[in-house]
């Protein structure tokens, strides 16, 4: 079953630069290339209509396409679609000079260059498609980085708790385990699954969710600083010290 | 004058404003997502540069290493390349920077080429935190921008690249290439329309500033003044390319049209097809063919002998030879220079803004204006040459001519043509003067009746034309002049002098050019002869006399 959808009404560009960077599309059963043929032009014609829109994407978790397909009224509802839908949507171009990934909730909206897009990151994304991975357009964007990206975001927001004392330092009410994880997860973004894994799941990862639910009140600085380890060790297994 | 920190959501950093520091929030850039064309440069061009860092003229600028959602993505590090390659910003292009973020700048610089800048003069680094910022930026201490004498220092140490494939096939070079082209000639149209659709690409900005123009005082200079036809095959055409020839040819009597088809939506046999029939069509006597007209001619992996520009010149040359064909493209692989050179290419121009602009302006005005003459002569003679040569295949055919002469004349007509398109040589049109004549002295026998001479007086001969039962003339051969007296030896053949006269004579009932062609054919093979005077080179006018000749006589035959 495809779980992404990709839209191409340049077929011999798809051709070429699939070529060059040795990714063949054919492999992946989780894709639908619509590309060549009258395939392309018949989607530019449906999508003026934004019941056929949902006719055609409501089976995909990703749409991916090239921007300059569509007139700037259906980019729009291609947009709006998808991010009612809760669908991750990827615009590539060659007017799209550098990579912007955007995530609201479910909702992912990936811009960027079209010779980046048809490139190394598309395989391991889409090999992340066929692992019944939840849909990270992070892998795209950022390849092999996507996990430093996260970690790096997340040492960012630690330390700026740091210096900001926004942890609730007075508050003397002690928190139950599961306010305290929710608590922590609202104010540094950790709703995905990697950092989840890595901050509750792991061996430290339990002590450290005993020490939230315990210290939260008393010691709040020393739960982010020893956060904040765990992020350096990850960040030093995938080599960066 | 306060410091400026570039702020967002997702860095959240306004705890380091403080009274020498303003933190600033521009809108969150997920608000310009519902642009049609929304791109990074564009936002961080309109509201940070041009807004508010124009605005605040800061003295020192703080910038995290992201200033969108993730950090992967560079984007402050971007801004900061912004701003010291944004030319409008004068000098607050080298106002300092002081970058912020947790990882180090030698862990940026192995995720990105855009680090190079956290080692530039004016470039400084700080934790994001209160104390270590704070004592960089405090009142005792100002920190030194980037120096403007280092400026071009500065450029070679930074890393931006070309996006990896931009919208049109030849990318942000192509349309520098264009805009500085477009200035000489004083093309504003052009200018603005690009400095408005590209002038907030990164990119775009660093070759600018790589290259700084300088200005011609009369655009004048580099406008073509000719008359003729001329053809632009380039996929750019409605991009720019077109209103910049417009403008070139603005002053002079030129015919100009482009062929305007959707390329990138055509196959590649369907804009052959289209240049061609438009060729056809226009009977241009230069076409400005750029190389790489669909995706198919940027495969690395394609074979260039079937780049579209090449089979269209291909075609052009089946159409006519005499067409002149000017490559204009941004390939400057040596290998396309020679195949297009060989395959009747008159010249190969390169656009690209890497050789200075101003040459290869001139380089187009100067061969379009000598191309222009040379193209509607040489179309016209290879138009006629080919009609020769099919009139002489019919009359073999019909068995009025001998096969071996009929292979003789059309070989002369293609190595006179040959001679003239020859741009290696300077005796190409003495040579093709030859060759035609040698037409004329091959066809002589098949006019003149000289192997049965009429003895009208013992021992005196006189000689017919076969087609008309008329005695040869005499012409004078000093003057050159025909006389009334008919022609007579004590010889059993024709001199040769009286012989051509005559025959040129009958053909176009000319003395004057009977006279002018053969004593040029005799100053050409004979200069030892010429004693008095300085020996006449074969000029174009000559050419086109002999082959107007040429060409009724083989109509006669």
């Amino acid at each position: 079953m495809s779980r992404a959808i990709l839209i191409e009404d340049r077929s011999e560009r798809q051709r070429i630069f699939l070529h060059r960077k040795n990714v063949e599309l054919d492999d992946f059963d989780v894709l639908r290339n619509i590309c060549g043929g009258n395939e392309p032009e018949r989607f530019k014609t449906d999508f003026f209509n934004e019941e056929r829109i949902r006719e055609e994407l409501s089976d995909f978790d990703v749409v991916m396409t090239h921007r300059s397909a569509w007139s700037p009224e259906v980019r729009m509802s291609l947009r709006e679609f998808c991010e009612k839908e809760q669908k991750a949507l990827v615009y590539f171009s060659g007017g799209i000079s550098s990579t912007t990934f955007y995530q609201q909730k479910e909702y992912q909206f990936l811009t960027m260059n079209s010779g980046d897009f048809y490139g190394a990151n598309l395989k391991l994304f889409l090999e992340s498609l066929e692992d019944e991975s939840p849909v990270n357009l992070r892998i795209l964007a950022f390849g092999d980085n996507w996990k430093f990206e996260l970690l790096a975001k997340l040492r960012m927001k630690l330390s700026n708790a740091l210096e900001t004392f926004i942890l609730p330092a007075n508050e003397e009410k002690r928190l139950d385990e599961q306010t305290s994880v929710n608590l922590f997860r609202t104010s540094f973004g950790l709703d995905d699954e990697y950092l989840d894994d890595l901050i509750f799941k792991s061996e430290e990862g339990e002590d450290l969710k005993e020490e939230l639910n315990g210290i939260w009140v008393a010691k709040p600085n020393e739960l982010v600083h020893k956060l904040l380890t765990v992020i350096k060790h990850e960040m030093q297994q995938l080599g960066f010290a | 004058m306060k410091a400026l920190l570039i702020d967002t959501l997702a860095s959240d950093y306004a705890f380091l404003a403080s009274e020498n520091i303003e933190v600033w929030r521009p809108r969150p850039i997920e608000d310009s997502f519902s642009e049609s064309e929304f791109s990074f440069d564009s936002y961080c061009h309109n509201f940070m540069i041009e807004g508010k860092i124009k605005e605040a003229n800061p003295s020192v600028v703080i910038i995290p290493y992201s200033i969108t959602d993730n950090i992967l993505e560079f984007t402050g590090l971007q801004l900061a390349h912004h701003i010291r390659l944004t030319e409008s910003l004068g000098d607050g292009r080298f106002v300092p920077i002081v970058f912020i973020g947790s990882e180090s700048p030698y862990t940026v610089s192995r995720l990105t080429p855009f680090a190079n800048i956290l080692y530039c003069e004016g470039s400084y680094w700080s934790a994001p935190k209160r104390e270590p910022l704070q004592k960089l930026i405090s009142a005792n201490r100002n920190l030194d921008g980037l120096q403007p004498i280092n400026y071009e220092d500065f450029l070679k140490r930074i890393d931006v690249r070309a996006p990896s494939n931009y919208e049109s096939h030849h990318g942000v070079d192509n349309e520098f290439c264009l805009l500085n082209w477009s200035k000489y000639v004083g093309c504003d149209d052009v200018v603005s329309s690009l400095d408005n659709s590209i002038g907030a690409n990164l990119y775009f900005k660093f070759i600018k500033s790589e290259n700084p123009f300088a200005p011609e005082i009369d655009p004048k200079q580099f406008l073509i003044n000719a008359s003729g036809t001329v053809l632009v095959i380039d996929d750019e055409g409605s991009k720019g390319w077109y209103a910049f020839y417009r403008k070139l040819f603005k002053v002079g009597n030129v015919n100009l049209e482009c062929l305007e088809i959707p390329f990138k939506d055509l196959k590649r046999e369907e804009i052959i097809s289209a240049a061609l029939e438009r060729v056809a069509d226009m009977d241009p006597d230069i076409v400005l063919l750029d190389l790489r007209l669909c995706d198919e001619d940027f495969d690395s992996k394609g074979r260039d002998d079937e780049l579209t520009g090449l089979l269209i010149l291909d075609e052009i040359k089946k159409w006519n030879r005499g067409a002149q064909v000017i490559i204009t493209s941004a390939s400057d692989k040596g290998w396309n220079y020679r195949k297009a050179l060989r395959r009747g290419a008159a010249e190969y121009v390169l656009k690209t803004w890497r050789i200075e602009p101003r040459s290869q302006v001139v380089k187009i005005r100067d061969l379009v204006e000598s191309l222009l003459p040379r193209g509607r002569f040489l179309k016209t003679i290879w138009n006629s040459s080919e009609n020769q040569i099919d009139h002489l295949d019919q009359q073999r055919r019909a068995k009025y001519l001998d096969r071996d002469l009929e292979k003789l004349l059309s070989s002369y007509l293609l190595w006179a043509y040959d001679s003239l398109s020859s741009t290696e040589s300077d005796v190409s049109l003495d040579n093709a003067f030859h060759f035609y004549f040698l037409i004329l002295e091959a066809c002589a026998k098949v006019v003149i009746d000289e192997e049965n001479p009429i003895e009208v007086k013992p021992d005196i001969f006189q000689f017919q034309f076969r087609k008309e039962t008329r005695y040869l003339r005499y012409f004078n051969e000093k003057t050159g002049r025909i006389t009334e007296k008919e022609f007579s030896s004590g010889k059993r053949r024709i001199p040769y002098n009286q012989k051509f006269l005559n025959l040129i004579h009958y053909v176009t009932g000319s003395a004057e050019i009977s006279k002018n062609i053969v004593e040029l054919r005799n100053e050409v093979i004979h200069p030892d002869v010429i004693t008095k005077r300085k020996v006449e080179r074969v000029k174009e006018s000559h050419v086109k006399e002999v082959f107007s000749v040429v060409e009724k006589l083989i109509q006669g035959l």
